[in-house]
């Protein structure tokens, strides 16, 4: 065990997609591309998505950005211009982990992304995003 | 109800040999340093009426109309599942690939758009509806776009002094399609429309007729030669464009050609060609971009018959619809100060081309400014 936790990378940074303890959805990488994007607005069963993020100097966000879109976070922000000012998109949210957490515990809609370790029992993760990729839960 | 905003601040210059180059929307009438041809400020509100249901509305005020505010968008959008969407009310006319994006300069790694196409028309909206259509594959995303509108507002502002000439668009059918994979996204679109120009026709017939009388022409040869220069006709556009984005490069062309049916300005084509390369926050973009315009022949426009002294009028009426053709290479550098502000650079260099006659002169300028969305 403690040779596991040595051959972790100190700083590494784990992820949890979360979304309310009721929501059903599984996601693959590529519908999670597609929401984050706005290609994609409601859950399967006609609910729009209420999406939450980590402020965008975070390196949490900077990593989704990275990881999940291969985009920088002013080029997401830069993409989303395109979509909020033509009236196609709300604006993005930006909040701090304990709030997505509040938000996600308590709208059945939500979904978000906090660091693994702040999961708290209250929502339901539908897996962990690394620097190697996503990784859809069990 | 949600408000947020997007803004561009930004001082530059454009002159041709030290000389006022009369671009229409771009440093007119000064070939000095402006800090309001190009500084303009946006404000939205989206308001939610029901989880389907958005009320959104834009006001708009730019520098080189003395930042008066204007309605830029104002409709009903309704979300009927993730593929179907209707809007209603004032909307963006899909004239080319980016039209409803050029102002929210932090959209985009240019300082402007590239003028020669995105020459920022004062037709750039209509009362209409749009039905919107978004087909997701595993391997790319189509976007199909219907709109239907109409337009009434002022035209020609920049040949016109800047009072414009009372016009209408009537039944603007646009379509637009974008199919967007992981590294390439297709844009095409085409619109028709009525294009009901009579006030400019009038002020032509009021300044004319006078000299065509002197030329001789009988009232009948007078009123033909009216028909047949008539701005009153069918208007088309069309354009497509490529981008292909690769790790940290961006390669992008554009290409349109527009008019009004036999008018005597002809088709307008345009183009430009883009290439990027993303340093970390810094992104450099080097483009080609130019537009040219057709006038038509005297002998394309008018009828047989026409007395042949009326030939030499119509590069005159051409002229004073002060079109200019620009060729144009720029260098333009964003960097991304913060998630949602770039500082901006760009210096150009290349010719203004006179449409009467062929001539040219030297161009050159430059801008600094900063674009930012809240």
């Amino acid at each position: 065990m403690l040779a596991l936790l040595l051959a972790r990378p100190a700083l590494a940074l784990e992820l949890a997609l979360v979304v309310h303890k009721s929501n059903p959805v599984v996601l693959s990488q590529e519908q999670l591309q597609h929401i984050l994007l706005n290609k994609q607005k409601f859950f399967g069963k006609g609910q729009k998505i209420h999406l939450y993020h980590l402020p965008p100097r975070s390196d949490a966000h900077m990593l989704v950005c990275q990881r999940l879109l291969d985009l920088t976070a002013a080029q997401y922000q830069s993409y989303w211009s395109r979509l909020l000012f033509t009236g196609n998109a709300d604006a993005l949210q930006y909040m701090e982990s304990s709030e997505v957490l509040q938000q996600v515990a308590s709208d059945p809609d939500a979904l978000g992304y906090v660091p693994l370790t702040e999961v708290t029992p209250q929502v339901r993760v539908l897996g962990v995003l690394t620097e190697q990729g996503f990784q859809r839960s069990p | 109800m949600d408000w947020h905003g997007y803004g561009s601040v930004r001082m530059g210059q454009f002159s041709m040999q030290g000389q006022d180059a009369e671009i229409p929307e771009f440093y007119r009438g000064t070939s000095e340093l402006s800090f309001s041809e190009e500084t303009l400020f946006g404000v939205q509100m989206q308001h939610d009426i029901s989880d389907d249901m958005q009320l959104v509305a834009q006001w708009q005020a730019r520098g080189n109309r003395d930042f008066k505010p204007e309605t830029k968008l104002l409709f009903l959008r309704w979300q009927l599942n993730d593929a179907w969407q209707l809007k209603a009310g004032r909307l963006d006319i899909p004239l080319f690939a980016q039209s409803d994006t050029q102002y929210i300069g932090f959209s985009h790694n240019y300082s402007r758009l590239p003028k020669s196409v995105y020459w920022r028309f004062d037709f750039e909206t209509g009362e209409g509806i749009s039905l919107e259509h978004q087909q997701n594959w595993s391997w790319a995303t189509l976007k199909t776009q219907a709109q239907w509108s109409n337009f009434d507002g002022l035209l020609f502002k920049s040949a016109a002094g800047g009072s414009g000439i009372p016009s209408h668009l009537r039944d603007i059918r646009a379509l637009k399609f974008n199919l967007d994979t992981q590294k390439v996204n297709l844009v095409a679109g085409l619109m028709k429309t009525d294009v009901d120009l009579q006030s400019l026709d009038q002020r032509f017939i009021a300044s004319l007729t006078p000299t065509l009388q002197q030329l001789g022409g009988s009232p009948s040869q007078i009123a033909d030669f009216f028909a047949d220069t008539s701005f009153t006709n069918g208007g088309n556009y069309w354009f497509y464009g490529l981008r292909y984005h690769p790790g940290d490069w961006h390669f992008e062309v554009e290409r349109t050609r527009y008019g009004i049916d036999g008018a005597i300005d002809g088709q307008t084509s345009a183009w430009f060609a883009a290439a990027s390369r993303r340093f970390d926050d810094l992104v450099l973009t080097l483009h080609h971009e130019q537009i040219s315009k057709h006038p038509l022949a005297a002998s394309e426009v008018l009828r047989e018959g026409t007395p042949p002294q009326f030939y030499p009028l119509l590069p005159l009426m051409v002229k004073s619809l002060n079109q200019r053709m620009l060729r144009l290479n720029v260098l333009s550098a964003r960097y991304d100060l913060a998630p949602s502000m770039a500082l901006k650079a760009d210096y150009m260099l290349g010719d203004v081309v006179f449409v009467t006659d062929g001539s040219s002169q030297a161009a050159h300028g430059f801008s600094l400014g900063v674009d930012f969305v809240f």
